[in-house]
């Protein structure tokens, strides 16, 4: 590579056996039990990645456009990005809002609405969404899930996501029927939830009401004081055959 | 299960039977019955068994298919093969996935109540009356 050449791009790649080359491996503790060693030490230690141990794969991250709903895959760690498809320009931060918020934030990484969090106007919309605070106006969407936590008032209308989990402490009542893809309860509901996918209830949470679910999960420590009707898709059950 | 302690019945895959099963100690069913199962000790539902009838024993780990309701004094464990049509009541339970279960379920390991935090629009429109009066919007943003 000629000296003038200035490079633009640095994959992630190229950043991680960089910094892998400016740390020294770690050496190895001599043991004093072992017989003295007769091999010769490596030759040349200066050579171009001796000093790399190993190389690491960077994290693999799923990003869904919050623009076109497009999802795609990135290798490490990015502060923005571009869709593949419709080429919006990305921010993949997380937010944390602790105040009175009037604006739409939109990001691919993680909103967290804190206790002193207020939402007054505007959308959040994130692919992961903590709610601890106050929703009063305005829309909330997560793009995977969105986490209920302990001290969130909102309106149900206001927030849709295809996940939902309620954190542990949390609790709810819930007068709609509720419907996700997966529902995972750490905390207590009550609420009539409806899911394609999994109701897992950790250790310590509570669901009642009603549920229904192709899969159910109760994992030692959870409790379940509902009407449940749990049955996979490939297995039909006759209506006659439910308790009254 | 306390099997080194008390002897295990066991009703094998080839016997079917009608009536009402009382035992003092741990049972298998791995056969069909008709009837009710009265155990003080643990009950295992074997993955071939069918049960049409009720179950009241100790503790239950359920593999087969129970049409009745379950009732257990300690915990009720469901494996992923188990069909149960009915009513459980249990002190703990562990579902795993894949489990067919048609009924209701009245397992409460903490024993406490909902206490009532609803996240209504009423409290929302309250909270907005509050704050009406508040000087300028602040907006803050915190990035991680």
């Amino acid at each position: 590579m000629p000296k003038n050449r200035k490079v633009n791009t640095l994959d992630s790649y190229a950043t991680i056996r960089a910094v892998a080359r400016t740390k020294p491996a770690p050496k190895p503790t001599p043991d004093p039990h072992a017989p003295a060693s007769t091999e010769a030490p490596p030759s040349d230690p200066q050579k171009l990645g001796a000093r790399v141990a190993r190389t690491t794969v960077p994290v693999k991250h799923h990003i869904e456009c919050y623009e076109c709903g497009y999802k795609f895959q990135m290798h490490g760690r990015a502060t923005t990005t571009h869709c593949p498809k419709c080429r919006a320009l990305l921010d993949l931060t997380d937010h944390t809002i602790d105040a009175e918020c009037v604006e739409t934030v939109k990001t691919a990484g993680t909103i967290r609405l804190t206790p002193t969090g207020v939402l007054k106007n505007g959308n959040l919309i994130g692919s992961e969404v903590i709610l601890e605070g106050i929703v009063e106006g305005g829309r909330v969407r997560a793009l995977r899930v969105i986490e209920l936590g302990a001290g969130a008032i909102f309106s149900e209308k206001a927030v849709s996501a295809p996940d939902l989990r309620i954190a542990a402490g949390a609790e709810f009542k819930f007068k709609q029927e509720m419907k996700y893809r997966n529902i995972e309860i750490s905390g207590t509901v009550r609420a009539r939830l409806t899911a394609t996918g999994v109701v897992t209830v950790k250790p310590g949470g509570l669901l009642e009401g009603e549920v229904q679910a192709e899969h159910l999960v109760v994992e030692d420590g959870g409790g379940l004081k509902a009407k449940a009707r749990i049955a996979p898709k490939s297995e039909t059950v006759p209506e006659d055959e439910e308790t009254a | 299960m306390d099997n080194n302690t008390a002897p295990q019945s066991v009703i094998s895959k080839d016997v079917e039977i009608t009536g009402t099963i009382k035992s003092s100690g741990s049972i298998r069913v791995d056969g069909k019955l008709d009837g009710e199962l009265h155990s003080t000790g643990d009950a295992v539902i074997g993955p071939s068994a069918q049960i049409k009838g009720n179950i009241v024993v100790n503790s239950a780990t359920i593999e087969g298919a129970v049409q009745g309701n379950v009732t257990a004094k300690d915990r009720i464990e469901m494996k992923s093969t188990a069909r149960v049509t009915g009513d459980i009541r249990a002190k703990r339970l562990s579902v795993e996935d894949g489990v067919t279960f048609i009924g209701r379920s009245e397992v409460n390991p903490s024993g406490s109540p909902i206490s009532g935090v609803a996240p209504v629009v009423s409290d929302v429109a309250k909270a907005d009356d509050e704050h009406a009066d508040a000087a300028a919007t602040v907006r803050s943003f915190a990035r991680r």
